[in-house]
C-alpha cells in the first residue's frame, strides 16, 4: 500500500506538469485581460482534434504539428477577442455595471464549440497512437512505468512556462502586455493599442493551450468532452496557483496532479476530483489571490 | 372625470388576459407528446423565474442552481419512499431545507466577484453531484447513489402527487408559473425590488446609502432556492425517477441560466419568454435528431446565447414586449379606440 502511494507521487507530478501546461494559457489570458475565458477548455479540445486530424490524415506527428496548429490557434484567439469580446468591452465601458456579458459570451462559445464537435465527431473515444505514446519509460524493474508522452508533457510545461515568461518579461511586446494588465487606461495614455495587445495576449493563451494540447493528445483520449473537463480543471488550477502568475499555474497544476493521483489510491478518481473542487472553493473563500497570485 | 369602462380596464392588461386564457386552454387540443413539451416549457420557465430572482435581480451569475432543484427533488422523494410522506407536504419540507442550504451557500460566496462566484457555483454543483453519485448512504438514509431514486408507479394517487393524466401535471405546473410570476412582480415593484436593483447596478453606491448588501442578497437567494425546490419535487413526481447526473448536473444548471438570460434577466416575464422560445427547440430537436446528432440542442443554445449577448444584452424580453404592445395597439385600433396609448408597466 505504501509503495503504491509512493509510486503515485511521481505519477501525480508528471500529470501535474501537463495540467499546468494547459492552465498556463488561461493564466496569461486572465492575468492580462481580466477576462474569464470559459471557452479555454474548448480551445484545448479543438487543438487536440486538429492534431488528431493532422496525424490521421497526413501522418504528421503532433509535435511537428505544433508548427501548423499553434499559429492558427493564435489567430483564432486573436479573432475571438477582436470580433466577439472587444465590442462587448467597449459597450460595457460606458456603464458602471460589471462586465458580465464577456463572461456570458465565452460561456455561449464554450457550449457552442463543445457541442459542435460533439455533433460532428460523436462522444466516442479516439486515441492517437504515436511513437511517443507507445514508448514506455521504465524505471527500476517495472516499479515505475509511464509513457514517454507524459514525460515530454512534463518537460514541455516548463519550456512553455519559460517561453511565456520570456515573452512577457523580456520583450517589447511583453512590456505592453504588462502595462495593459496593470492599468488599461494608463497604458492607453502611453500610446499602447490596448485592444490589439489584448488580442495578442488572447492569441498567446490560445497558442499556449494548443501546444499543451499536442502533448495531451498523446496520452489522453480525443473526445469532445475533454473540453469541459480540462476547462473546469484549468480554472481550479489557475485560481489555486494565483491568477496571472505563470509559476503559480505550474504549482497549481502539480498540486492538482498530486491530489488526483495520490487521492485515487484511497478513493475513486471521481471522488478525488470532488476534493479538487472543495480545495478550489476553500482557496477562493479564504485566500482569493491564490498561492502565488499578485492580483 | 372619465368613467371607467371595461375597455379602460382591459387597456393595459390585454396581453395578460390573452396569455392567461392561452395558458388555460393550451393542453386541451394536443396529444400527450405535445403536452409533454408544454409541461417542460412551464417547468423550465418556473425554474428560470426562480433563478432570475437571485441572479437577474441581484446580478450574480449562478451556474449551479440545479443543486437546489436536486435537493428539493431528493428530499421530497426520500420522504415519500422511506417515510411514506405525501409529496404535497414533503415538497414544503424540501423547500425549507433547500432554502437554508441556499442561504448557507450564499453567505460566504456572495462576496466573490462575478466570474469567481460563477466558478464557485459550478464547483459546488459538481461536488454535490459527484458525492451523490458515489455514495449510497447519507447518515444512514439510503439514497441509492448512482442508481437514482425510483418512485412507485401506482397510476393515480392524487394525495401522493401522482396523476395518470398529463393534463393535471400541466395545470399544476401552470399554477407554479403563475405564482412565480406574481412573486417576481411583487418583489420587483416593492422596496425589496428597488434595493436589489440598486445592489445590482452599483453595489458601492447602494452600500453608501445604507443598504445592507448581504442581507438583501441572502433574502433573494432564500426566496429563489425555496421556489426552485418545488420544481425539483415536480420533476420527480412527473418523471417518477431522479438521477444525480441529470438533477444535479451542470447541464441543467446552465440550461436554466441560459433560458433566463436569453429571455431577459431581471424582468418578470423574461424567463417565461426564454422558455417558450428555447424549450420547444430542444424537445423538437431531440425528437427529430434523437441520438443521431448528439448535443445539437445545446449547440443551438450556445449560438443563440452568443447572438443574444452580442445583439440583445437584455434578452428577447424587450422585443417581445414591444411586439405585444404593437399587437395590442393594432387590436384597439381595429375596435375603433385607437387613440389611447397603452402604458404597460415596464415588467
Amino acid at each position: 500500500m505504501l509503495q503504491s502511494i509512493l509510486i503515485s507521487i511521481p505519477h501525480g507530478i508528471l500529470l501535474g506538469g501537463a495540467y499546468g501546461a494547459i492552465a498556463l494559457g488561461l493564466s496569461v489570458i486572465f492575468g492580462v485581460t481580466r477576462i474569464v475565458n470559459f471557452a479555454h477548455g474548448s480551445l484545448l479540445m479543438v487543438s487536440v482534434f486538429a492534431y488528431y486530424g493532422l496525424y490521421e490524415l497526413w501522418g504528421i506527428d503532433p509535435y511537428m504539428g505544433i508548427v501548423i496548429v499553434a499559429p492558427i490557434m493564435f489567430m483564432v484567439g486573436y479573432v475571438i477577442l477582436t470580433v466577439l469580446i472587444k465590442p462587448l468591452i467597449i459597450r460595457e465601458r460606458a456603464s458602471v455595471v460589471e462586465p458580465t456579458s464577456v463572461m456570458l459570451i465565452t460561456i455561449g462559445l464554450w457550449y457552442a464549440l463543445d457541442n459542435l464537435f460533439m455533433m460532428i465527431f460523436g462522444s466516442n473515444y479516439r486515441t492517437l497512437d504515436t511513437k511517443a505514446s507507445q514508448t514506455n519509460i521504465v524505471l527500476g524493474d517495472a516499479t515505475f512505468v509511464t509513457q514517454l508522452s507524459r514525460v515530454i508533457a512534463f518537460v514541455a510545461s516548463f519550456v512553455l512556462a519559460g517561453l511565456l515568461w520570456f515573452i512577457t518579461n523580456k520583450t517589447e511586446l511583453g512590456k505592453r502586455i504588462r502595462a495593459v494588465s496593470q492599468n488599461r487606461d494608463a497604458a492607453a495614455l502611453c500610446g499602447v493599442d490596448v485592444y490589439k495587445t489584448y488580442g495578442i495576449a488572447f492569441g498567446l493563451g490560445a497558442a499556449a493551450v494548443s501546444i499543451a494540447a499536442a502533448c495531451l493528445s498523446q496520452f489522453y483520449f480525443v473526445q469532445p468532452q475533454i473540453g469541459s473537463t480540462f476547462g473546469t480543471k484549468s480554472f481550479l488550477i489557475v485560481v489555486l496557483g494565483g491568477l496571472g502568475s505563470i509559476p503559480g499555474a505550474l504549482l497549481g497544476g502539480f498540486i492538482f496532479g498530486l491530489i488526483e493521483s495520490v487521492g485515487a489510491q484511497f478513493i475513486t478518481t471521481t471522488s478525488a476530483s470532488m476534493l479538487s473542487f472543495l480545495l478550489f472553493i476553500i482557496v477562493l473563500v479564504v485566500r482569493p489571490k491564490g498561492l502565488m497570485g499578485k492580483l | 372625470m372619465k368613467s371607467k369602462t371595461a375597455g379602460d380596464f382591459l387597456q393595459n392588461k390585454l396581453f395578460l388576459i390573452v396569455g392567461a386564457v392561452l395558458l388555460l386552454v393550451a393542453p386541451l387540443p394536443f396529444g400527450t407528446y405535445e403536452q409533454n413539451i408544454l409541461i417542460m416549457v412551464l417547468f423550465y420557465a418556473y425554474a428560470a423565474i426562480a433563478w432570475n430572482l437571485v441572479c437577474g435581480f441581484v446580478g450574480v451569475l449562478s451556474l449551479g442552481h440545479a443543486v437546489f432543484v436536486g435537493l428539493g427533488a431528493y428530499i421530497s422523494t426520500l420522504l415519500l419512499i422511506h417515510a411514506n410522506l405525501s409529496p404535497w407536504i414533503g415538497m414544503f419540507i424540501g423547500a425549507a431545507i433547500t432554502c437554508m442550504c441556499g442561504v448557507l451557500v450564499g453567505y460566504p460566496c456572495f462576496r466573490l466577484k462575478g466570474p469567481y462566484f460563477a466558478l464557485t457555483t459550478i464547483a459546488l454543483g459538481e461536488i454535490v453531484r459527484i458525492w451523490v453519485l458515489n455514495n449510497e448512504y447519507f447518515f444512514g438514509i439510503d439514497i441509492k447513489g448512482s442508481m437514482g431514486l425510483l418512485l412507485p408507479q401506482t397510476g393515480f394517487q392524487p394525495l401522493a402527487f401522482e396523476f395518470a393524466n398529463k393534463t393535471t401535471y400541466y395545470y399544476i405546473m401552470a399554477c407554479f408559473v403563475v405564482i412565480g410570476l406574481i412573486v417576481s412582480y411583487r418583489i420587483k415593484t416593492t422596496k425589496l425590488g428597488y434595493y436589489l436593483t440598486a445592489i445590482k447596478s452599483d453595489p458601492d453606491a447602494a452600500e453608501s446609502l445604507g443598504i445592507p448588501l448581504a442581507r438583501y442578497k441572502l433574502i433573494a437567494m432564500a426566496i429563489s432556492t425555496f421556489m426552485i425546490a418545488f420544481a425539483g419535487t415536480f420533476y420527480a413526481q412527473y418523471y417518477r425517477y431522479v438521477g444525480p447526473d441529470r438533477i444535479f448536473g451542470g447541464d441543467l444548471s446552465v440550461q436554466i441560466a441560459l433560458i433566463a438570460l436569453i429571455g431577459g434577466q431581471g424582468t418578470v416575464f423574461g424567463p417565461l419568454f426564454g422558455a417558450i422560445l428555447l424549450v420547444p427547440i430542444s424537445e423538437l430537436l431531440s425528437e427529430y435528431f434523437g441520438g443521431k446528432v448528439p448535443g445539437l440542442h445545446l449547440f443551438i443554445y450556445g449560438v443563440i446565447m452568443m447572438f443574444v449577448v452580442f445583439f440583445m444584452p437584455n434578452g428577447i424580453h424587450d422585443y417581445v414586449m414591444r411586439f405585444l404592445k404593437w399587437l395590442e395597439r393594432g387590436f384597439w385600433k381595429m375596435l375603433g379606440k385607437g387613440n389611447k396609448k397603452p402604458e404597460t408597466a415596464n415588467l
